[in-house]
């Protein structure tokens, strides 16, 4: 399978602020790639960098095997784009937007659109301004979808929506996307909603891809266990313990690719429980929450004399 | 197009409303029989609100998307950013078309409908409003250029400000020549090609900026900034001359008044200064090198010769109305006027008591209302009950009377037959108050009106003509003793001779900054020389005539020739400024072409340009990256891409 969406080594900052750091990754055809991260992670930038809406400060950027900045009206046409918060023309009605789209948009299938719209319940005389944010949303993505792109660029469509709102825009989502064949990038903060539709996921935080796994991979290779240190002695500070989080009888480990020897150590030192699977949120929770461990750039020692968790 | 057209439709037809609105409300303020039944001379606020509307107009079409927050919506799609752009121009270009046609329409259908007036309508003054409403295409396009510029939005407005005041002070200089009362165009052609040429230009190099995203932390486009940063050079440098020049006006109107005075005092002629005394200028007598003189000034039968006058053809920068038509307004009778043009057309107006309809009509010469003469001149004389309007036309020999109960001039007979040479107003001023110090206010001068016939002398007596007395017919015919002229007319040392009636010199005085104060102001006026941009000083040495000139962008004391030490002097000002400019990018670590680019434009364009380079180069865009934005490394957690990769352990 060949990379439709390849990120090398990008960088980019605004003022003194570094937000991309080296952002490197790729995203296969027809994958459904969930891209999460906290608020100010980078996301966007990344996002509008792929698209050539900005320029980085290093490394390139490549969509449909294009260089970003490169991208010509004939590449655009091949790439649907819904970007935060759902902007729209407000002062149009549904069936403006869609004349609009599809003026511009030369592939637009209006079969396609009409049968969304009608599913989603837009009604064509509504004017945009007075959509709910969710039909708004709704809206965005029927028209992104419509013109049959191989490419697909969500910017956290689900922002701002509540929990039946969000429901229902994945299930559009879901439908639209269903046997369609196109490469999906989405950035999200609803981490239940990514383990419903994503193939794989990448967790950016401060600039930089913690995380660039499939689920699956994700969830064997990602265990939590209770551990309750025997004579005060504290969990150890290495790269595969995520986090070490103090609960009344003793810690629960985060713990990647533990192997057995990390596990006969972990025993030597204490009581080890029985591992339990975390879920996405629990997992994101543990990398880019505050007191993270392990994975981070910055040296152990620095880390050691900072936090309580010692080794 | 149709598509990006109608996305802009909400904001557009606001826009046009609202112009539409502004621009019909002023035409009917300035009155309809103004502005259609006569050659238009009140478009003043009309010309104002073009170009107001104009700017906003500009202004909207560059910042709608950005302002919606559409602007990734928009760009996104698969249209290139020069076609997103061409919609916008066009849809300035309908909304300028429209504005051009609906508020004449408007106002004159308001009247057509509710007002008295409607037929008295010439749609010849269509062209007058036409070329006025031109000023809000420029303005568009300089609004539509510096919104697109990409850069922030304080530094847009300002550099969109900057460049209309250096635009419009710029076609004023062109389009524009001196008349009797302030300024006026020279015809609605030249000012209307000017704006057009200007609209045609920023508009064009709007272009330059299309698809372009403000981003502060990069370097400008390599396009914009070459055509973008060149053309706000060019204006910031035209606003610098013209506000070096008002400034520079200022020193000069100082100096010219340090400067002494010519009085004449029987034979001879004697330097004076003038300082002031307990509210009271006094004139004190200086010798040739403006020294105090130890000679007292017998103040006795002193007239004043040449006294220390404004330098002229200095223009303020701004908007400067245009006035296509020089409209002298009498009123010979009541409820009835009659406008003179310069052109030597005439009108007549009679005014309804209650209805306030108004009656327009052509006027002229006789019955056939033929136009006057050039050279013709209204003399309005003041009477008890009246006020007599008399026309001298020196071409034709005659002078011609109007006769308000036939509407028209009718010829009026000097005495004698006698044929008319000229309509002259003589002036007796002197200073022969002895009893005081003598100053300028104690000049009483009184102004005669005199005709002066082949055979005799004759002067208005309200709505007769009678031969002149015999004092005034000596002030007539024993003309000046003198005539004044300056040889050099220069603004920083003009060289004044005074010579007889024959041509022989009487007096000679060359001035020239000789005390402290006359130093003092010259080296303002010079100083102000050197922050001129150093391509017009150039211009002015090399092309413009010397002395007084009527382009404020060229500096008159370089002008014709002129001290090519003061060129110099401003040439290397601005290399000053370039070199500065130039450790100032490559400390920032710009590039090597960039900072190339930037020493010509200043170079060219003197310090003012250092502004554009300042606003163009922030020291944030060439920044070197943040410490922190060191690679972190390859993600901790991740699945191989490659299925071999993937084995189990």
């Amino acid at each position: 399978m060949s990379d439709v969406i390849r990120f090398e080594d990008v960088h980019r900052h605004f003022g003194r602020h570094a937000v991309l750091r080296g952002l490197t990754f790729e995203v296969r055809r027809g994958e459904i790639y969930a891209f999460l991260g906290r608020n100010g992670a980078g996301k966007t930038t990344a996002l509008r960098i792929l698209l050539g809406l900005l320029a980085p400060h290093g490394g390139r950027s490549e969509i449909l095997g294009v260089d970003s900045t490169q991208l010509q009206p004939a590449h655009r046409a091949r790439i649907g784009y819904v970007g935060e918060g759902h902007r729209l023309y407000p002062a149009m009605r549904v069936s403006d937007a869609i004349a609009f789209e599809a003026e511009t948009r030369s592939t637009l299938d209006r079969g396609f659109v009409a049968r969304a719209v009608q599913r989603c319940g837009l009604r064509p005389a509504q004017v945009v301004a007075r959509l709910s944010r969710g039909e708004r949303a709704q809206l965005s993505l029927i028209l992104a979808a419509a013109g049959r792109p191989d490419v697909l660029v969500f910017d956290d469509p689900a922002m701002g929506l509540d929990v039946v709102m969000r429901r229902s825009l994945l299930d559009a989502m879901i439908d639209l996307l269903a046997g369609f064949g196109c490469t999906v990038l989405f950035s999200s903060h609803i981490l239940t909603d990514v383990e419903r539709i994503a193939d794989r996921v990448g967790i950016l935080h401060e600039g930089t891809m913690l995380v660039d796994a499939t689920l699956d991979d994700l969830k064997r290779r990602v265990a939590r266990w209770p551990w309750q240190p025997a004579n005060g002695a504290t969990p150890p500070v290495e790269a595969r313990v995520l986090r070490a989080t103090r609960r009344h009888d003793g810690f629960a480990l985060t713990l990647v690719d533990a192997d057995a020897a990390l596990l006969e150590r972990l025993r030597a030192h204490g009581r080890l429980g029985e591992p339990a699977t975390p879920d996405l949120e629990e997992l994101f929770l543990d990398l880019t929450g505050p007191e993270r461990n392990g994975l981070l750039s910055e040296s152990l020692a620095a880390r050691a004399e900072r936090d309580e968790v010692t080794p | 197009m149709i598509a990006l057209l109608r996305k802009d439709l909400p904001w557009l037809l606001a826009v046009l409303a609202a112009g539409w609105a502004t621009l019909a409300i002023v035409l009917s303020q300035e009155g309809f029989v103004h502005v259609w039944a006569l050659p238009a001379t009140r478009l003043g606020g009309y010309f104002h609100a073009a170009w107001i509307c104009g700017a906003v107009l500009g202004l909207c079409a560059a910042l709608a998307d950005e302002a919606q927050g559409t602007r990734d919506f928009l760009h996104h799609r698969p249209v290139s950013p020069t076609r997103i752009h061409a919609a916008r121009v066009l849809a300035c270009a309908v909304v300028l078309a429209a504005w051009w046609v609906l508020p004449p329409a408007l106002h004159w259908l308001i009247e057509s409908i509710f007002g008295e007036n409607a037929a008295q309508a010439r749609f010849a003054t269509l062209l007058d409003m036409g070329a006025v409403v031109t000023a809000a295409a420029s303005a568009a396009a300089i609004g539509l250029f510096a919104g697109t510029l990409p850069c922030g939005l304080v530094l847009r407005f300002a550099t969109g400000a900057a460049t209309l005041l250096a635009v419009f002070t710029a076609i004023d200089a062109f389009a524009l020549r001196p008349g009797g009362e302030g300024w006026r165009l020279a015809s609605q052609a030249a000012f209307a090609g000017w704006h057009l040429a200007a609209a045609f230009g920023f508009g064009l190099a709007s272009f330059a900026n299309a698809g372009t995203a403000p981003d502060p932390d990069r370097p400008l486009p390599h396009r914009a900034r070459v055509v973008s940063g060149t053309l706000a050079t060019l204006a910031f440098a035209a606003l610098a001359a013209t506000l070096a020049g008002s400034g520079q006006y200022s020193g000069l109107a100082s100096l010219w008044h340090a400067y002494p005075a010519v009085l004449r005092q029987g034979d001879e002629f004697v330097l004076a200064t003038r300082t002031e005394d307990r509210e009271q200028m006094v004139w004190e007598r200086v010798d040739r090198a403006h020294q105090r003189s130890p000679a007292a000034l017998d103040r006795r039968g002193l007239t004043f010769v040449e006294d220390a006058s404004q330098p002229r053809g200095t223009m303020e920068p701004g908007f400067n109305e245009p006035r296509f038509h020089d409209l002298d307004w009498y009123r010979p009778a009541q409820r009835l006027d009659v406008l003179l043009c310069e052109d030597g057309r005439s009108w007549l107006l009679r005014r309804e008591g209650y209805t306030g309809r108004v009656e327009v009509h052509g006027t002229g010469k006789g019955e056939a209302g033929a136009p006057f003469l050039p050279g013709f001149q209204a003399l309005e004389v003041r009477a008890e009950r009246e006020r007599p309007l008399w026309v001298a036309e020196p071409a034709s020999g005659v002078l011609w009377r109007f006769a308000p109960e036939r509407g028209h001039f009718v010829a009026a007979q000097l005495p004698g037959g006698d044929r008319l040479i000229a309509a002259r107003t003589v002036r007796r001023d002197v200073l022969d108050n002895a009893s005081r110090p003598a100053s300028r206010d104690s000049t009483h001068g009184q102004e005669h009106l005199v005709l002066q016939g082949e055979q005799g002398v004759y002067r208005l007596d309200g709505a007769d003509l009678v031969p002149a007395e015999a004092w005034l017919r000596a002030l007539v015919t024993v003309r000046e003793p003198q005539r004044r002229e300056f040889v050099d007319a220069d603004l920083l040392s003009p060289r004044l001779r005074i010579l007889d009636s024959s041509g022989a010199p009487l007096f000679a005085h060359d001035f020239a900054p000789r005390t402290a104060k006359e130093r003092l102001h010259a080296g303002i006026a010079c100083w102000y020389s050197a922050l001129r941009p150093p391509f017009l000083q150039v211009a002015g040495h090399l092309w413009a005539a010397r002395g007084a000139q009527s382009n404020p962008l060229l500096d008159p004391l370089v002008a014709g020739g002129a001290r090519a030490w003061l060129v110099l002097v401003g040439i290397g000002c601005a290399a000053l400024c370039a070199f500065g400019a130039h450790r100032r990018l490559r400390r920032a670590g710009v590039a090597p072409a960039v900072r190339r680019f930037w020493v010509v434009c200043i170079g060219v364009c003197g310090p003012a340009a250092l502004v554009g380079c300042a606003a163009a180069e922030r020291a944030r865009a060439h920044a070197a990256p943040p410490r922190r934005s060191a690679p972190a490394g390859a993600p901790r957690i991740a699945t191989p891409r490659d299925p071999v990769a993937q084995a189990p352990g």
